[in-house]
């Protein structure tokens, strides 16, 4: 009963800081309207593009290059909601001085990741919704049974990138502004996470690393559920589910346990708070 | 004699410099360790209003922020009801009021309602509980009025006020206000402060608070702790502080320098007097008996007097003299360590 009330607990504290960001984000509505119009805008470039491309090499069942780069584009939206939402929830709080305020409510520190990340990765997961409404609307071809699998795949891929977020934002507490676990998993996302081209086109000697960026199970699962294409190599969506599964129940956690622990340096270095 | 709320016993902070790795991040702040706080000891009873006083760099803030939980004393302990600040951070805070000395660490977008329902979610108040301790919070604080104005619209002093609010919504047993007359006008600090003290005695709160304005110190009546470079210099009432350093003083004015001068030595050789020069023509006498005997030993130089006033020591002298007074062996002090 008593895990049960923490629960509910935690769960208002983190629709309290939901609504919080919403409220927030429709204060700026101008700001607001560009973010929105600056995901679904590359629809239209990527749609002039695959003009240029007649098919994905690589691919089976017919792929079409539009259908295959907006779920590449979904894919990588996706896990950017989770992957940068606490990061710049967390600078703002920090540049605007409400940093410190936040750690003084009295709850557990580990919620405030979850909390501020909420609305961003809400917000990002209905944007990328909305990409595949306008492509589909621009001719992209999508099998709609699968559509259960990808909203799985996508809280899934969105938990993982919020893990990876938690533990790139919380060395920022100390580090101010650096970010290397940002910096150097987006390059490596971008390289081998088959975003723009399969990653059977990655030579086999770089291949394994595709394996260990939830990009790779992300976009790879979200082509195998919407897509009648299949991508010969890649991991099915059974295999997409299960290692964005993986990548949720390991890296959320350990990296909430970390957030805690640089807290920790933190208070010790005398360093929360300032910027 | 109550039981202390907030206990402080011997707490000692020294910052050192970043660790190599944190430094392949952000440059460190400091090259040598700085001892933020040293020793300090206090104990604050329920409806107790402790000031913390001052210059920048006496460790004010790094006490509050130890004593919410938000920095951990290198020595030393601190409790709030019973529970250690450094162990029992997350516990203590449901019962610790705490405004910060930025009013940015509002949501300036939002309403006052609407930061007060944050704060109250995260006290766990939800429905008609929610609603009752944000109304009751503004209209103690005197913002019922503007309850839907947003943070803008506000002026320093409803600012300052909404701050207040936020810290007393959850009916905390401990107010850590870090300046909260830093951004407001005279009247309205004093306003403040009055709202603050009758806090305190209404609802049995220690209150522990922060100022560099040394008038609001002198309207506040209880405990004053002095800190200066993280040593505390005075703890205890504020005339104690003012009785144990100066006693009262007469100012005299002569209508010649040569009388001054004159009646300097007099005071010096037949009362062992060491009257203070103000300038060519005015002397600041300490007076440990009655002032009559000091104008008697003066005789002589009587007929050149031109006027007499008793000058009340303010605080500011007082602080600016403990604090010159001891900067020099805490200058020694630190570069020991």
């Amino acid at each position: 009963m008593r895990s049960h009330d923490r629960f509910v607990r935690e769960a208002r504290v983190i629709s309290a800081f939901f609504v919080l960001g919403y409220r927030l984000a429709i204060s700026y509505p101008m700001s607001f309207a560009m973010n929105q119009l600056g995901i679904v805008l590359p629809v239209v470039t990527f749609y002039f593009v695959s003009k240029l491309v007649p098919g994905v090499s690589g691919t089976a069942n017919g792929g079409d290059y539009f259908t295959f780069v907006v779920l590449g584009l979904v894919a990588t939206n996706v896990l950017m909601a989770g992957l940068q939402s606490f990061g710049r929830e967390l600078d703002l709080a920090v540049q605007q001085g409400r940093f410190e305020m936040l750690l003084a409510e009295p709850v557990g520190w580990k919620l405030l990741p979850i909390g501020l990340a909420t609305w961003p990765a809400v917000w990002r997961l209905a944007s990328s919704a909305s990409v595949i409404a306008v492509s589909a609307l621009m001719g992209a071809r999508y099998d709609w049974s699968g559509l259960g699998f990808a909203v799985l795949i996508a809280l899934l891929g969105s938990i993982a990138g919020l893990s990876i977020g938690v533990l790139s934002g919380g060395l920022r507490v100390l580090s101010k502004r650096s970010d290397p676990i940002l910096a150097l998993y987006t390059l490596a996302g971008s390289v081998v996470g088959g975003v723009f081209f399969p990653v059977e086109l990655i030579p086999g000697w770089l291949r394994w690393a595709s394996f260990l960026v939830p990009q790779t199970y992300l976009a790879a699962g979200l082509r195998g559920a919407l897509t009648p294409a299949t991508t010969p190599g890649g991991p099915s969506v059974a295999e997409a589910i299960l290692g964005l599964a993986c990548f949720a129940a390991v890296l959320l956690p350990l990296s909430l346990w970390l957030f805690e622990r640089w807290l920790d340096v933190g208070r010790r270095v005398g360093v929360l708070g300032s910027y | 004699m109550g039981e202390a709320v907030v206990r402080a016993e011997g707490l000692r902070k020294v910052f050192e410099p970043f660790p190599w790795w944190l430094r392949t991040m952000v440059r460190t702040a400091i090259r040598e360790p700085v001892v933020a706080l040293d020793g300090v000891d206090l104990e604050l009873e329920a409806g107790a209003v402790c000031a913390v006083i001052g210059p920048n760099g006496a460790g004010k803030s790094t006490f509050f922020r130890i004593v919410t939980g938000l920095t951990v004393p290198t020595e030393g302990r601190a409790t709030v009801l019973g529970m250690d600040s450094s162990t029992h951070s997350a516990e203590l805070r449901r019962h610790i009021g705490f405004m910060a000395a930025d009013d940015r660490s509002l949501f300036l977008q939002h309403s006052c309602r609407e930061n007060l329902r944050f704060h109250g979610r995260m006290h766990g108040f939800r429905g008609p509980a929610l609603r009752a301790a944000v109304d009751d919070a503004l209209t103690r604080v005197g913002l019922a009025s503007v309850a839907s104005r947003s943070g803008f619209a506000l002026s320093a002093g409803m600012r300052a006020r909404l701050q207040l609010a936020r810290s007393i919504l959850h009916r905390p047993r401990v107010l850590v206000l870090d300046e909260p007359t830093s951004s407001v006008d005279p009247v309205a600090a004093a306003e403040l402060l009055d709202l603050i003290t009758r806090l305190a005695d209404e609802d049995r709160v220690a209150v522990l608070l922060s100022s560099h304005r040394l008038e609001d110190i002198e309207t506040l009546r209880d405990h004053v702790m002095l800190l200066d470079r993280g040593r505390v210099l005075h703890s205890g009432p504020l005339e104690v502080l003012r009785a144990n350093w100066r006693t009262p003083r007469l100012r005299l004015r002569f209508s010649e320098a040569e009388a001054a001068r004159r009646a300097r030595g007099i005071l010096a050789a037949r009362k062992g007097i060491d009257a203070e020069p103000i300038d060519d023509l005015t002397l600041d006498v300490p007076v440990t008996g009655a002032p009559g005997a000091v104008l008697e030993a003066l005789d002589g130089s009587l007929g050149h007097l031109e006027s007499v006033s008793e000058h009340r020591v303010s605080l500011r002298e007082v602080l600016s003299a403990i604090t010159r007074g001891t900067a020099r062996s805490i200058e020694d002090r630190h570069a020991v360590t």
